[in-house]
């Protein structure tokens, strides 16, 4: 499957990917670097090869980076999704102060995980 | 503005039927109260009235479309000034069910048959509607990818079983379908006719039974709905009834004497008698009164409680091409055996004709099954649900019998009482069959 993150998501995807690809799981990471010129070819491309894709971000959900992968994916990959593209994303709440639900608002490895074990059918 | 016309509900229970024939076509004008199509439920052919006046701009549900739901819309209805183009098919649900179930016959004929006979591959989609269509019209959700893999490799995506989210087909089914790993669904629009709500629980499947004869020893007749409701009825009431049986043989000399004397007096009219009670309008009345007489028999089984019935609405069995009605005489014990007779004729002649309105053969309290006219000297009948009992009728026929040590001859007739159990125990039905012995034996009584 075709996992996209950039800056801090990374980190969740990076340590994801890690458990995955013990779990049996053939992970394409791809780190975008750049936001603006998007690299989408490179998404496109993966996504047609596994059919299936996993963005991870810090951000809000709407309107995100994510949101906008899954839009172009499925523009311009629509036969070759098997699964629905799907987002790993900050929850839709106002940063909070304290560092207990800062790190609840913020994405985890388990909810990266879930998401490829949901878009690869495993349960 | 236009006008939907939506599928009537022709009874309280009805839940779909079939589109059997429309009066009308696209363009006609119609005026509140024109026939416009002909509606067929399980037992029932009805007539659809135009409610307002118009032009009907565009039919959406196809003659002979079966399972139509109640409420779907079947045609749109334009007012004065209006264009076929406002008849666009309404955007609302409702539209989608019967648009769903009318291409059904004719484009789906080639992938239907294809997985009928047993084949993975249909010949890449030829002329296929859609890969995403079943037969049976319903929809098939599969991944894009699957779609794709499926149609290059030429495989009907709703032969394929799905294993993802919701029944969704995925790459892997279709390519496990591919190899021939993965087993076709076993032919779930071969016979859309079966499909329906008739299928009963356990028994063979059709290919299994298929299977057992050699190809072409015998026809293959796809069951109607009333034979579907035949089927479902009986085969729910064997399984969930209790059911036990009482016979007796009652006497009928003198209400074979009071028969031939009532009608005897029939007043002429063209040179015919202005009636002719049968034996069976004396059953039905003699019945009704034993069901009043014992009141605790009038009985129906609802589940946590039991319905004492206050009237004795007795159904008679009809027997007609491709299977049987059971119209009900209401109040049965208030009628006059003429009225009795008039109501039966009439009613079974409509059933014949298959003319019964819903609130005619709904309900009842019990039932008369006569087959006395085919010389059965007893049987066993199949308690017609929600009834508590079921009245089987044998032949009259002269027999021998013993009185006081001497050996004599009387006409009889053997009756079979089939009671449920849960409503009706062994004693009450006893004694309701010979409260009915007693009437008919002895006809005054019914006056009494």
């Amino acid at each position: 499957m075709t996992l996209v993150s950039f800056s801090m998501g990374m980190r969740y995807a990076t340590q994801a990917t890690e458990k995955l690809v013990a779990a049996g799981v053939d992970v394409e990471l791809i780190d975008l670097r750049t936001l603006r010129p998007l690299d989408s070819a490179t998404v496109i491309e993966s996504v047609k090869k596994t059919g299936r894709l996993v963005t991870v971000e810090e951000g809000w959900p709407q309107g995100g980076i994510g949101a906008e992968l899954a839009a172009r994916v499925i523009a311009e990959a629509f036969d070759y999704l098997d699964a629905p593209p799907t987002r790993v994303t900050g929850k839709d709440v106002p940063m909070p102060y304290a560092a207990n639900l800062e790190k609840l608002a913020l994405p985890n490895v388990d909810e990266v995980i879930a998401a490829v074990n949901a878009v690869t059918y495993r349960s | 503005m236009s006008i939907n016309i939506t599928m009537p509900a022709l009874s309280p229970t009805m839940e779909e039927g079939k589109l059997a024939k429309w009066h009308v076509k696209e363009g006609d004008s119609v005026s509140s109260g024109d026939v416009i199509a002909e509606i067929e439920t399980d037992k029932a052919t009805m007539e659809v009235e135009a409610v307002d006046e118009g032009k009907i701009g565009k039919i959406l549900v196809a003659e002979g479309t079966e399972n139509v739901k109640v409420n779907a819309v079947i045609a749109v209805l334009l007012t004065e000034g209006e264009t076929a183009a406002n008849a666009k098919a309404p955007a609302a649900a409702p539209a989608a069910a019967p648009k769903a179930d009318a291409p059904k016959p004719a484009p789906a004929a080639a992938p239907a048959a294809a997985v009928a006979s047993g084949s993975a591959v249909v010949a890449p989609a030829a002329k296929a509607p859609s890969p995403t269509a079943a037969a049976n019209g319903a929809r098939v959700f599969a991944s894009p990818l699957a779609k794709r893999l499926a149609k290059d490799a030429g495989i009907d995506l709703s032969a394929i079983s799905g294993t993802g989210p919701r029944g969704r087909v995925v790459k892997s089914d279709v390519e496990a379908a591919k190899s021939g790993k993965a087993p076709l669904k076993a032919a779930p629009a071969a016979a859309p006719a079966g499909a329906g709500a008739a299928a009963p629980a356990g028994g063979m499947s059709k290919a299994q039974v298929i299977a057992l004869y050699p190809e072409g020893s015998y026809d293959l007749v796809p069951n109607d709905g009333m034979r579907k409701v035949v089927a479902a009825r009986l085969t729910e009431s064997k399984q969930t009834i209790p059911h036990f049986y009482l016979t007796l043989d009652c006497k009928i000399d003198a209400l074979l004497e009071a028969r031939e004397k009532i009608n005897a007096a029939a007043p002429l009219k063209d040179g015919k008698p202005t009636y002719k009670l049968s034996v069976n309008d004396f059953v039905m009345k003699a019945w009704a009164a034993a069901l009043i007489k014992v009141p605790t028999a009038n009985a129906t089984w609802a589940g946590d409680s039991i319905l004492y019935h206050k009237h004795a609405d007795v159904a008679v069995a009809v027997s007609v091409p491709g299977g049987l009605f059971t119209p009900v005489v209401r109040a049965c014990e208030t009628k006059s055996l003429r009225q009795i007779s008039e109501e039966v004729k009439d009613l079974a002649g409509r059933a014949r004709s298959k003319k019964l309105t819903p609130a005619e053969y709904q309900g009842g309290t019990s039932s008369v099954s006569n087959l006395g006219m085919f010389g059965i000297r007893e049987f066993a009948a199949v308690i017609n649900p929600p009834h508590g009992t079921i009245l089987a009728v044998g032949a009259g026929e002269e027999r021998v019998y013993a009185e006081k040590g001497q050996i004599k001859t009387g006409n009889f007739m053997t009756v079979t009482l089939s009671c449920d159990h849960r409503a009706v125990d062994g004693a009450l039905g006893a004694e309701l069959l010979a409260a009915f012995k007693g009437l008919i034996e002895t006809p005054v009584m019914m006056l009494a």
